[in-house]
């Protein structure tokens, strides 16, 4: 099965997806997790775009929540990594891994 | 805790469909976990977040929308001039009104356009620039001394070249012995190497040309050469006399040489020595340099500004003077503010426009609901929907852009065909004028295509369909398009009334007869000194004028003045001295001129009371005189015995001396047009108070008062050949341009004033046929049970009538009080009659009962059994 290109951004959300879980993953926590682990400041406006248009390749599907259980909550929209997601993300490895090989040298320190 | 208002609604607005409950769900998430570090921060931080996410989402939304051209067809071009053609009214109006609007925005973009981006029209041009030398206080033109024009040319060394040009009227002898006046140029011939023209025969001015003793010599235009010496080669070498002096022809430059400003017939050299420190520079030259490579203006005028303490007016010992540079074409600091108010007013108009057509484009698009119904229950979306009547909307926007900017083009054109014009003004429409006119088109396409689209698809077409409803089913006007018409119904009156008052100023002005006599030669006088070789500022002698225009053949009264009649000159405030025992009277203003002995018998005019001007009022240190006009009887001194009364005038520096009346004069329209300052008077005229005023000659003569011209010309010459006769004309025709000028502005706003009345009435026609379509099965049935004509009539016409009048009283007001901004304007134009106001009122009811007839009369000829086959 042919899988779809991932850009960096889109591999950070679908990885955030993974280790979050099905029931907890929307766009805050997702948010929170690539900030905690990458220690890169993001906007969360970028994770709906990137949410969205990974939706839109197939990768992931959304569906909402419960309401919160608070007066007022609101449901979160829950993010589900789809099984062509799950196989970008490894394509994506496999592809790194390869391009890993022979550069260690190279790349650590002496 | 909730996010703050502002976020949510920023992400309500911008969400996908569907997603906003959630993302608003998150921002409160995140927005309770800031509140921790303090309300403020958090409230500026989720707005900020909110703000992200809604430009992200537009973005993103504008990305990923369906290509235009699902929604935009050509087809829908077709459509939009079939559906043109079919309704008349709307695009006859409509066209009508958006090209008038578009063509005062191009004339508007194309002055603009002069005002602030015009420039030497030749290589190199950017590079000149003019040498302002004021007076530090009062920036009045002043000259130096020659050694400050030296100091000037070795110290300012962002300008590589230091030169002066002069330009005015001159008399000119012809090779056949006529005189004429034609545009005589100087200019120092070390310029002549930086302007990119060569002569077509001869050769240029030189250095040597210019220095003292050297013969005296010219280059002629082409123009000039073909017109004086039918082209001939034997005018290089002639002698041609100007101002008194011959001058041998060295030279004959092509047409398009126009240097300084207005295209000259001739140049002459004006000598160097200045530069020098030798020589003096001719009082009406200007200096102008040229930018040295890598310098700027702004660098010239840091270095005159540093040498301005240095250097002294003439007039002035001791006193430093203000050097200033600017670009040759630039026309000051209220260049871009006047540019600006002009595109403002131009769009704004066009705006208003457009909201009106954007009325009539509701009116007609309601009437089409069932068309748009069925496109959309085949499957076309709202915007496709949009989009053809947007389309439909630009089409007509185009041919009125066409036309408006065909019109505007014509105006331009009159633009250009003015005298006086520096030869680097040029209002023709160019690339920028063309994208803000395509801009106008966008921004009318927007209000008058746009809004009604929206507007009308917002309803629910399918619904038209269900309800099995007819035209205009559930259609109403909403407050934005009931305000339209009271607004458009408020500016026509406001328009009309303004053509009116100005139309009739203009009656008064131009149509006023003054009871002159028509055999009467008028001609301004205007003295070169200063640019002959001795530079004289000496006063002509111009009681010998006056003398020798008297004792012309033909010529049967003559005189000077310093405003003739239709100048209005400016008014002094007058006080009259009171009689014993009457209170002190409040100055008024009253215009005044000064004139010879002669100048009340070149018009005819007889003394009414007491006596004329005689020779003996005119020598130094008389006691003061002065003869009064009748109004000035009336106004001042309430009718009674004038003659032996005394009056003074009060300025800034207090009340002048008294003058004695000793004579009456008939209204000899010394300020026509405006009857509150009809009051005038005149003094005798001051042969020692110098040249730079504006002079007159009248001269009462036999036959036609042109055929005296040449003959005036020639003696004047005679006596003084530095003496050029200015817009010779017979007295019927002083101040013509004025009077065609305001005909014109009359015409125009008064065909604006039209143009918006009929749009509004038409709006108004428009609300009452869609009004009487929907409510038809309403009057039906109200007639089958029993209404009167008037009730139905009344409940029909109710809510036109009320548009009509609030817009007539809107606009009844705004018009009285726009007549103080009238003066801005054309202040010299009187107050409008009383009836203009009502008139308007009256024209306003006519065209509103027109508008409202039609629509009323199928109202009421309504049959129930019609009435209920509707549905």
């Amino acid at each position: 099965m042919e899988t779809s290109t991932l850009g960096e951004f889109e591999l950070l959300v679908l990885l955030a997806s993974l280790r979050i879980g099905g029931d907890e993953a929307y766009a805050v926590s997702i948010a929170d997790e690539i900030e905690a682990r990458t220690g890169r400041h993001l906007h969360r406006a970028a994770v709906y775009v990137t949410l969205q248009r990974l939706e839109k390749k197939g990768l992931i599907s959304t569906r909402l929540g419960e309401p919160r259980p608070e007066r007022g909550g609101k449901a979160r929209r829950l993010v589900h990594v789809e099984p062509a997601g799950r196989a970008a993300v490894r394509q994506a490895r496999h592809a790194f891994q390869r391009m890993w090989v022979g550069l260690g040298p190279i790349l650590e320190p002496r | 805790m909730t996010a703050p208002r502002l976020a949510r609604w920023l992400i309500r607005l911008a969400a996908p469909a569907g997603q906003a409950h959630e993302l608003v769900g998150d921002l409160e998430e995140v927005h309770r976990r800031r509140a921790a570090g303090g309300p403020a921060a958090a409230w500026c931080a989720t707005v900020a977040d909110a703000f992200v996410i809604a430009v992200v989402a537009s973005i993103e939304r504008l990305r990923t929308r369906p290509r235009a051209a699902t929604w935009v067809h050509v087809g829908d071009l077709r459509l939009g001039l079939r559906i043109m053609r079919r309704e008349p009214i709307v695009t006859v109006t409509g066209t009508a009104a958006l090209a008038l609007g578009m063509g005062l925005l191009t004339v508007a973009v194309a002055t603009v356009d002069t005002l602030l981006f015009s420039r030497l029209p030749f290589e190199g041009g950017d590079r000149f620039v003019l040498v302002s030398v004021l007076h530090e206080v009062e920036r009045r033109p002043v000259r130096l001394t020659p050694d400050a024009y030296a100091l000037i040319a070795a110290r300012t060394t962002a300008l590589e070249h230091l030169g002066a040009a002069s330009q005015n009227l001159q008399n000119l002898t012809l090779p056949s012995g006529v005189v004429a006046d034609a545009v005589a140029a100087g200019i120092t011939p070390s310029s002549l190497r930086f302007l990119p023209y060569r002569p077509v025969r001869g050769r240029l001015l030189t250095s040597a040309d210019a220095a003292p003793g050297a013969a005296p010599v010219v280059m002629i235009r082409d123009a000039f050469w073909q017109r004086a010496f039918g082209g001939a080669d034997e005018a290089l070498g002639a002698t041609i006399e100007i101002g008194g002096i011959p001058r041998i022809i060295v030279g004959i430059m092509p047409d398009d040489f126009k240097f300084p400003s207005r295209p000259p017939d001739f140049w002459t050299p004006i000598g160097e020595g200045f530069l020098e420190g030798r020589g003096e520079l001719p009082v009406n030259a200007r200096l102008f340099g040229i930018l040295a490579p890598g310098h700027s203006i702004e660098s010239a005028q840091s270095q005159l500004a540093a040498l301005s303490a240095q250097v002294t007016p003439v007039s002035e010992p001791g006193q430093p003077a203000r050097l200033a540079a600017a670009s040759v074409t630039d026309l000051g600091p209220q260049a871009p503010v006047m540019a600006s108010a002009i595109l403002l007013v131009a769009i704004a108009i066009l705006a208003v426009v457009a909201a009106n057509v954007a009325n009539l484009v509701l009116a007609r698009s309601y009437g089409r609901s069932r068309e748009l119904a069925v496109r959309t229950a085949l499957g076309a979306s709202r915007a496709r929907l949009i989009g053809q009547i947007t389309v439909e909307v630009l089409v007509l926007c185009s041919v009125a852009a066409v036309l408006g900017a065909l019109g505007g083009q014509a105006v331009l054109r009159q633009f250009n065909a003015m005298d006086d014009l520096p030869f680097w003004v040029d209002f023709t429409a160019g690339p920028r004028t063309l994208v803000l006119v395509i801009g106008g088109v966008l921004l009318a396409t927007t209000i008058a295509g746009a809004w009604p689209a929206f507007r009308v698809t917002r309803r629910n077409l399918a619904g038209v369909l269900q309800s099995g409803g007819g035209y205009g089913e559930g259609v109403r006007f909403g407050r934005v398009a009931g305000a339209s018409v009271v607004t458009q119904i408020a500016v026509s009156v406001v328009m009309l009334h303004g053509a009116l008052v100005v139309a009739d100023g203009v009656a008064k002005y131009a149509g006023r007869s003054l009871d002159l006599p028509a055999n009467v030669l008028t001609t301004g006088l205007r003295f070169n000194t200063g640019v002959t070789a001795g530079g004289s500022l000496e006063s002509p002698d111009f009681e010998q004028i006056e003398r020798i225009a008297s004792a012309l053949p033909g010529v049967v009264a003559a005189g000077l003045t310093t405003a003739l009649p239709r100048h209005s000159p400016p008014a002094a405030q007058v006080e009259v001295e009171p009689l014993p025992g009457e209170p002190a009277r409040a100055p008024q203003p009253a215009p005044w001129a000064e004139v010879s002995p002669g100048y009340f018998g070149a018009l005819g005019a007889h003394a009414v009371s007491g006596r004329l001007f005689a020779d003996r009022d005119t020598r130094p240190n008389v006691h003061p005189v002065a003869i009064v006009n009748v109004p000035f009887v009336r106004t001042f001194l309430e009718g009674a015995y004038p003659v032996g009364r005394r009056f003074r005038t009060i300025d800034a520096d207090g009340p002048g001396a008294w003058r004695e009346i000793v004579g009456v004069v008939p209204d000899l329209g010394l300020s026509v047009g405006d009857p509150s300052l009809a009051a005038g008077y005149y003094v005798p005229f001051d042969p020692g108070a110098g040249a730079p005023r504006f002079i007159y000659l009248a001269a009462r003569v036999t036959g036609d008062p042109l055929a005296h011209v040449a003959p005036l010309r020639q003696a004047v010459y005679q006596h003084d050949p530095t003496i050029v006769l200015t817009w010779p004309q017979p007295l019927e025709d002083v101040n013509g341009e004025d009077r065609a000028f305001f005909l014109w502005f009359s015409t125009a706003l008064t065909g604006l004033g039209i143009v918006t009345l009929i749009l509004a009435l038409t709006g108004v026609y428009a609300m009452m046929a869609l009004i009487v379509t929907r409510r038809t099965r309403e009057i039906g049935i109200r007639i089958a049970l029993g209404a009167t004509s008037r009730r139905v009539a009344g409940t029909i016409v109710g809510r036109a009538a009320w548009q009509v009048a609030l817009g007539g009283l809107a606009g009844g007001v705004l018009a009285v009080l726009s007549l103080d901004l009238r003066g801005v304007l054309v202040s010299r134009l009187p107050d409008g009659g009383p009836w203009t106001l009502p008139l308007v009122i009256c024209l306003l009811v006519l065209a509103g009962l027109a508008a409202t007839s039609f629509p009323l009369r199928r109202a009421l000829r309504v049959r129930p059994s019609d009435a209920m086959r509707v549905e």
